[in-house]
């Protein structure tokens, strides 16, 4: 009935009615359900005239639609996506800067998840929710083996040591139950490596983005930490797992992985007698204690013909209440550090540990072009891991690709 | 009998318009932007390059590797599709009538979307309790590690792909089965040939042109496959399964390199028409 | 008679291997949400429940995706019934200028992947004048973007619809046309009167043909489709394939439903199908 009567208004003219679309990244259905049903009605109250187009694009779907609608000139006012698009975006001036309109909202309560959207002093995203990526294991399996379920592993070493004594193997020598299952392909394995290369004091480039580093020393020790987890004889995970519908920790195929909160969240509905043997371990260390925290936010179209309402959209949208609606929703890492005490929060001790580790979290470069040089990267280290080549060699022709794609 | 010119016309002219503006004119866009450097999200449009995406690619091992890996899935999924199907039209040529009705379920895999098919043989190919691997181990076999080998992934893409397309060529061997005189087969009979040996040198002689057909469709489906790979293994593990397909994609949706994409896009399409060429060739001068 | 037995069972054997995956699926969308993930798997349902259906026709956009997808298919069948299949008929049975160059041209275009043309279509699409909000010179609006005819127009014309309507047509006897025409039929009457009559297998075959053509475009949906009011069935699969969700039971549902409208077209169609496909074969 409203359709119609926009439709209706927008005919004979008389409404000076604007329209502004927003996209959001996933299709999670609680999250379409509060925005659709709460948070977008809320907001057309409160802004009469203005008239919210919302769609929901799977992540998966969002670069390819987001390229073709750049292309033709019909991009949406507003669109998510996670903070490593910041830099592509922004030098092609896609996105406009937010810094003169943050002074509308309380940005000391967003803390430094606001720096993620930060490219060349500038910040352009303002976050909405978070992942993290933690070891989270199954405290059954560690007792069923003689290891102490209260206490993780927390450095590189007890972590392999652990994961030897929970690996089990048939009588062809096949892994059965990965002591630590890790992803050997994709983005999945580029994050895990990325983490460990903190842990080692190693970085991607130095603080400017201007100069490869991860072929270096710290790269080559977690590379080479990598390729002994995968070892087909006294390895730990087995190369190549599938996706599966059901999560290995469910499965028994694993008993320790690295995972977000996304996952866990899946876990806890179709499994909830698993879940309940969950635990997750803080950051690992090596030289540094580290890990990968990566947030996804709002962006303003810099083409937006009606940017005043789409920024009103952004800061109705992530205002504390309905932050903590959309990330209670899916069991999410809020980026207000006033919501840590939420009762969301309080309800889940596995989303308060991945909170109480931020601390040690590190997010993927902000540079242009970074989707490619992930996949460079990631292709480089599918081989050192499958032995294809050396950890050094992988590196090196991982690093050469990488700088031609550096901005000059 | 005159014939007015004006006359085929409106036969003609609605349907090459058509293809004219939505297929022509898109690809003689897409052809000049694979002479420039463009990325969708650039503000700057496509900048003139001249050959140089060509160049790159005929100089690119990630384009040669591609190559390869769709012209293993090709050259293993046609013969295949071909064998399969033919003795599928033989049986069912040979079949009591009643079972004619099952035709349509042979069609179903050929029809249905190849997202939704690619989701049913993920589940199928999970390493424990898919449903072969369970069928496997009840016999005492091994898990297999369908999806999850680099020198394993593409023969499962195959095995799928085989699975959809036999149904699809095996009626359309088995029409033309139906045209075959049944006393050519049996003057053949009776200067003593085997069966074997009827099939041989009468039979599939005679299906040649169907045969030459399910290869080039064959040729233009397989060497363009993406959504198989894409949906079930992303191109991988190790790159084995990244056809040019998935390559084109990646570097049009994924990089913004939309000029590479169609610069590697006419590479494939050079490639099909030259097969394709040559099958037809090989026929004329055969027949 | 004991060969004939073996014959039948090598025949059901194939249909087993055909049939088995999408028995499997349909079997598990029948499963209640704890079976589907419950640990080790059950292989039968215990009980059957209707609960995925149920979600997915009522408290998701699956009806309404439903409905999009076959107003696109129904314009796209139309269209190629209409202007591919007249073509294919000229190119088999008029003369005119250039004819095989052009047919030659139609088939070439085949061999382009569609992820190269996608994008400048969708530009193209855009820029439509006077369509859409847009001036004569194709700006201001948005053309055909998020409009069900926008969606079908890669698909209103096949190449592979000429391709077949031509192998069709000049099968059939031309002494048909020069009879018609001695009797003072004109060009237009020779074919809708007498050669459309006897080309049902031909018209069977595209209808099926350009619906399911219609019916898994995914790339091209997914970037002219706006919002929900213009989203695609194929399109909507994907929403249930997001990271984190636990929306396999609906997307069971959703995978057997969009199967349904072109199981029950093959059905319909078949007898006359068999024989349309087989005649694009022998030329």
């Amino acid at each position: 009935m409203r359709k119609i009567l926009t439709l209706t208004l927008a005919l004979i003219g008389t409404a000076s009615a604007s329209t502004i679309t927003v996209w959001y990244a996933g299709t999670f259905q609680g999250h379409m359900d509060l925005v659709n049903k709460t948070i977008v009605p809320a907001f057309e109250k409160a802004n009469p005239g203005v008239d919210v187009r919302v769609e929901f694009v799977p992540w998966g779907d969002l670069s390819t639609k987001l390229n073709a609608s750049f292309a033709a000139g019909n991009a949406p006012d507003v669109f998510m996506h996670g903070a490593a698009a910041t830099a592509g975006f922004a030098a092609n001036g896609r996105i406009v800067p937010l810094d003169s309109y943050l002074t509308q909202i309380d940005t000391k309560d967003f803390g430094k998840t606001l720096n993620q959207g930060q490219y060349l002093g500038k910040k352009y995203m303002v976050p909405v929710f978070g992942a993290g990526r933690l070891l989270v294991y199954r405290k059954d399996l560690f007792q069923q083996v003689g290891l102490d379920p209260n206490k993780p592993p927390t450095t590189w070493n007890t972590m392999l040591a652990a994961a030897r004594k929970l690996t089990t193997r048939d009588s062809s020598g096949r892994i059965q139950r990965a002591g630590l299952l890790l992803d050997s392909a994709g983005t999945n394995l580029q994050q895990v490596y990325a983490s460990l290369l903190w842990q080692a004091g190693g970085d991607f480039f130095d603080d400017a983005n201007k100069v490869v580093k991860f072929d270096g020393i710290q790269g080559i020790q977690a590379l080479k930490f990598m390729q002994q987890l995968f070892d087909p004889q006294t390895g730990v995970s087995p190369l190549g797992e599938p996706v599966s519908p059901v999560s290995p920790l469910v499965t028994g195929r694993a008993a320790m992985l690295f995972a977000v909160p996304d996952d866990l969240t899946t876990i806890k509905v179709n499994n909830p007698d698993v879940y309940a043997k969950l635990a997750v371990a803080p950051a690992l260390k090596d030289k540094e204690q580290a890990t990968l925290y990566s947030f996804s936010g709002f962006f303003l179209n810099a083409d937006s013909k009606d940017k005043a309402d789409a920024w009103n959209y952004i800061k109705f949208a992530t205002s504390s209440k309905n932050l903590e609606d959309f990330n209670a929703a899916a069991g999410n890492i809020p980026p207000l550090q006033s919501l840590v005490s939420a009762s969301f929060v309080k309800s889940n001790p596995i989303l308060q540990s991945y909170i109480q580790n931020m601390q040690y979290a590190v997010g993927n470069p902000n540079v242009p072009n970074w989707t490619k040089m992930r996949d460079i990267l990631s292709v480089q280290l599918e081989r050192a891991i499958y032995g294809k080549a050396s950890a050094a060699e992988a590196l090196r022709t991982a690093a050469q690709s990488v700088k031609r794609e550096l901005p000059k | 009998m005159i014939q007015k010119r004006w006359a085929v016309w409106p036969f003609v002219l609605p349907g090459l318009l058509y293809l004219v503006f939505t297929h022509l004119a898109p690809t003689l866009y897409a052809l000049y932007l694979s002479f420039t450097s463009y990325d969708p999200a650039q503000r700057g449009g496509p900048e003139w390059l001249g050959l140089d995406n060509y160049a790159r690619l005929l100089t690119d091992p990630q384009v040669a590797r591609a190559l390869l890996v769709t012209a293993q899935f090709a050259f293993e999924v046609i013969p295949l599709n071909i064998v399969f199907a033919l003795a599928l039209a033989l049986l069912l040529n040979a079949a009591s009538r009643r079972l004619s009705g099952l035709r349509a379920a042979f069609f179903l895999p050929s029809v249905a979307s190849a997202v939704v098919v690619s989701l049913i043989w993920l589940w199928l190919y999970e390493p424990t309790f898919g449903l072969l691997n369970q069928a496997f181990k009840a016999v005492g076999l091994g898990p297999m590690p369908w999806l999850s080998d680099p020198n394993w992934a593409l023969h499962s893409l195959v095995i799928m792909r085989v699975w959809r397309g036999v149904g699809w060529n095996a009626v359309i061997y088995l029409a033309a089965l139906q045209t075959i005189p049944e006393d050519v087969k049996e003057a053949g009979r009776v200067d003593g040939a085997s069966d074997w040996q009827v099939f041989r040198y009468i039979t599939w002689p005679l299906l040649t042109p169907v045969t030459i057909y399910v290869v080039v469709t064959g040729l233009i489906s397989t060497f363009q496959t993406f959504a198989e790979p894409f949906v079930m293994t992303k191109g991988g593990p190790l790159e084995s399964t990244t056809t040019v397909g998935v390559l084109i994609y990646r570097q049009a949706f994924e990089y913004g390199e939309m000029g590479l994409a169609s610069a590697t896009s006419f590479l494939l399409a050079i490639v099909i028409f030259a097969l394709a060429l040559l099958n037809f060739l090989r026929v004329r001068r055969a027949g | 008679m004991k060969s004939r037995a073996l014959i039948n069972m090598g025949v059901i054997a194939f249909a087993l291997v055909t049939l088995a995956p999408f028995a499997w699926i349909l079997l598990s969308s029948f499963k209640p949400q704890s079976e589907i993930f419950a640990w080790p798997p059950h292989f039968l349902p215990t009980r059957l429940s209707l609960e995925h259906y149920v979600y997915a026709l009522t408290s998701t956009h699956i009806p309404l995706y439903f409905l999009n997808s076959l107003i696109v298919a129904i314009m796209v069948v139309a269209g190629n019934l209409l202007i591919a299949v007249p073509t294919g008929y000229a190119f088999a049975r008029l003369p005119f200028q250039y004819r095989d160059q052009l047919f030659l041209a139609v088939l070439a275009g085949m061999m382009v992947p569609n992820q190269a043309t996608v994008i400048p279509l969708f530009i193209i699409t855009k820029h439509l004048p006077l369509l859409g909000g847009n001036d004569l010179s194709g700006a201001g609006g948005n053309g055909l973007l998020g409009t069900h005819l926008g969606l079908a127009l890669p698909h209103i014309v096949l190449a592979f619809v000429i391709f077949l309507s031509r192998q069709f047509f000049s099968e059939l006897p031309g002494e048909l046309r020069d009879a018609a025409r001695i009797d003072g039929a004109t060009e237009g009457q020779v074919f809708w009167r007498v050669y459309v009559p006897i080309s049902l297998p031909l018209l069977a075959t595209i209808t099926i043909f350009s619906f399911v053509a219609a019916w898994d475009d995914f790339l091209w949906a997914l970037i002219v489709g706006v919002g929900e009011e213009t989203r695609t069935l194929q399109v909507g699969l994907s929403v249930f394939l997001t990271q984190g969700s636990a929306n396999w039971g609906p997307l069971l549902a959703a995978t057997v439903l969009a199967t349904i409208p072109i199981v029950i077209l093959f059905i319909v169609n078949q007898r006359a199908f068999i024989a349309g496909l087989a005649t694009g074969s022998d030329k």
